[in-house]
């Protein structure tokens, strides 16, 4: 089991024929994931590496059984291209895509309420469940099946934490990458929930980073509603404040979104926080024993 | 992109939000003329990117025309927190009766635009946050309606605001949205928003923040040369922090690098800088900028390159940070012990191209840990 996605899961490529898209969805093919359509407006009809091509989703639809759809269009077309997706009730859209204009983000994450779909970015590297299906740009052969579940802020930092849980003889069930941006469509909380409820994933490994106050609220969700034993890490603990960190998100502003106060909210909910990827994966198997005990 | 104080007023002089007549001087003759046009009382504003310039001393008050090209001179003479003065607001001084504050900003958490308005204007509002959090009224809005009167005018009457003021406040802040909604804005700010003695309410101070990603559709916005390095290194795509420790460090992704900047003072040593790659690590001129980016920095002692490869290649990576290493050694630019590290996707094969290096600056390691405490051992703490 995993959380979003599985080896059953049908995958829509929305700017297949770019650059990016066209490299991103050669990689998730290779490892195993079925993209059965790709939107390329200009260009339906068509296909690529033998994915049929259509010039709108309703069309995509229309002829296959579609669940979730990953978006590599430029930055400007982006809200639209989410406004596609979400009018055919996909269930999960990944925004890959860096440099989305935060005011377009804000207008997606109302429409987002009250909908079934999970809008995963954007400036995320994707999710992926081991072994079976891989959405975004995951150096796949690093992960193999397993019960620990990772949700992160970052995309590179989360591939190493994963690396040493997979050395740790662990395992992964799913990788996921909320996103840089300083507004994402999904946060850790709603992460964290379907990890709570996933039954393959005994442990979850929280990566975070400085700026906002989602660990901060990740924390005190850990300690009213997740039953399963949580590991974190926060990068950024040497970052001087009022800096952009490289991703827009990350920045110390007015006293908010300090590595300390995001240290001690997770320490206060019985997280413990760890300050290398090794340990990460050490305190992870630790939780892992206690909990089979 | 943060706007300066003047370019921040056009705008709002556009919107129709009151803001003091005034003048920018480059020169302290212009500063001069402009006291003698404006017909004295005035102020003089160095305009600067930089919090605190007034307790820094980048504002002053001349009493005549003469005062006013002597303090020009001397603001223009001055650095406020490293920045130099290039420009002065000349500007009618205000007669003061009360102060606000009104700002609107981002909020990433809530996602959507969050006003802002206190009876106590003039602090900085992240004082305000921590010493009289009660006192910050704050209105949520609703990008897809923007915002309503009726939400402000009941935190006007929360403040104890005078009746009479609502209307004028109400007035600016709507305007005030509108700019930021328009613009793409990340934040915008008046503080101290001003009702004078004869009961105008204006914008006596402006600080306006433009979310970067929002840039490309606005040509209106003032273009700036890139200054410092920081700045430069934008300009190639590279996300650039200055530190002030000895190792440089380039890495790829946000995340990977602050890891690497705390692995570095968890090991007993401290980062010289922040180097993020980003997507186009692959490139050999891409690595060659970022090293000579952080060579710039005369306090390195040596460089850690910390590559984790999700969508590139590590073979590709690697080819570029010989050829990188080749074009530098010719150019005789590289200065200092370079410790490698690469994982991830065809990670053996870039480990065993960076082997093939003869270069005598190029150290590998396999593992992280060793790279810290190897780039450590080689630049010294």
């Amino acid at each position: 089991m995993s959380i979003l996605i599985n080896k059953d899961t049908k995958v829509l490529a929305q700017g297949i024929t770019g650059k990016l898209g066209n490299f991103a969805t050669e990689r998730m093919m290779e490892y195993g994931t079925k993209v059965v359509a790709g939107i390329t407006p200009g260009k339906g009809g068509s296909e690529t590496m033998g994915v049929p091509i259509y010039n709108t989703v309703r069309e995509a639809v229309n002829s296959h059984q579609i669940d979730a759809s990953i978006l590599f269009v430029p930055p400007a077309f982006v809200k639209e291209a989410i406004f596609e997706a979400l009018e055919a009730e996909l269930k999960v859209i990944v925004v890959a895509v860096e440099r989305m204009p935060v005011k377009d983000m804000m207008l997606v994450k109302q429409a987002l309420e009250g909908t079934n779909t999970t809008l995963i970015g954007p400036n995320s590297p994707g999710i992926i469940s081991a072994e079976e299906c891989s959405m975004g740009y995951f150096p796949g052969d690093i992960y193999r099946k397993g019960p620990v579940g990772i949700v992160s802020r970052s995309g590179t930092f989360s591939y190493q934490v994963g690396d040493e849980i997979t050395r740790a003889g662990l395992g992964e069930t799913s990788s996921l990458g909320i996103g840089g941006d300083p507004v994402t469509g999904s946060n850790f909380v709603d992460i964290l929930k379907l990890y709570e409820q996933d039954p393959e994933t005994k442990v979850i490994v929280l990566i975070g980073e400085i700026g906002r106050t989602s660990e901060e609220e990740a924390a005190e969700y850990i300690q009213s509603d997740i039953s399963k034993p949580v590991v974190a890490i926060i990068a950024g603990r040497t970052a001087p404040p009022g800096k952009i960190m490289g991703h827009a998100g990350a920045i110390i502003t007015g006293g908010r979104g300090s590595y300390d106060s995001k240290v001690k909210a997770l320490e206060k909910a019985g997280v413990p926080v760890a300050k290398t990827a090794k340990e990460v994966a050490s305190l992870a198997k630790e939780a892992l024993k206690k909990s089979r005990r | 992109m943060k706007l300066l104080e003047f370019e921040a007023k056009g705008f709002f002089r556009k919107a129709g939000i009151p803001v003091p007549e005034g003048v920018v001087a480059q020169t302290a003759e212009e500063a001069r003329k402009a006291y003698s046009d404006l017909g004295g009382n005035v102020v003089l504003k160095s305009q600067v990117l930089v919090g605190g310039r007034g307790k820094a001393g980048g504002i002053k008050f001349p009493k005549s025309e003469k005062e006013a090209y002597e303090m020009a001179g001397q603001l223009f003479r001055m650095q406020i927190k490293g920045v130099p003065v290039e420009k002065i607001l000349v500007e009618k001084a205000l007669d003061i009766k009360r102060e606000y504050y009104l700002g609107i900003i981002t909020d990433p958490d809530e996602g959507c635009p969050l006003l802002m308005f206190s009876a106590e204007g003039g602090m900085e509002i992240e004082d305000l946050a921590s010493q009289k959090p009660a006192a910050i009224k704050r209105v949520l809005i609703d990008p897809r309606y923007g915002l309503f009167g009726y939400q402000l005018q009941f935190e006007l009457q929360e403040a104890g605001l005078p009746k009479e003021l609502h209307n004028g406040i109400i007035n600016v802040a709507r305007r005030l949205y509108q700019t930021y909604w328009d613009m793409d804005g990340e934040l915008i700010e008046i503080n101290p928003l001003v009702v004078t003695n004869e009961g105008k309410v204006v914008a006596a101070d402006a600080k306006f923040n433009i979310d970067n990603s929002g840039l490309p559709r606005h040509p209106e916005l003032p273009k700036r040369p890139a200054k410092n390095i920081e700045e430069r290194a934008a300009e190639l795509g590279l996300s650039y922090v200055l530190l002030d420790g000895n190792i440089g460090i380039i890495s790829n992704g946000a995340g990977l690098t602050m890891a690497a900047m705390d692995f570095m003072r968890e090991y007993g040593s401290s980062p010289a800088n922040f180097l993020d790659l980003g997507g186009q690590a692959t490139q050999a001129v891409t690595i060659k900028n970022g090293i000579k980016i952080v060579l710039e920095n005369h306090n390195v002692t040596a460089l850690l390159i910390y590559i984790f490869a999700g969508g590139p290649r590590c073979d590709v990576i690697a080819s570029g940070i010989i050829e990188a290493l080749d074009e530098m050694e010719k150019e005789k630019s590289l200065r200092v012990p370079i410790v490698a590290t690469l994982h991830g996707r065809y990670n053996k094969e870039g480990m065993k191209i960076l082997s093939a290096s003869k270069s005598p600056y190029l150290h590998l390691e396999a593992e992280v840990e060793d790279a810290v405490h190897k780039v450590i051992e080689l630049g010294g703490q």
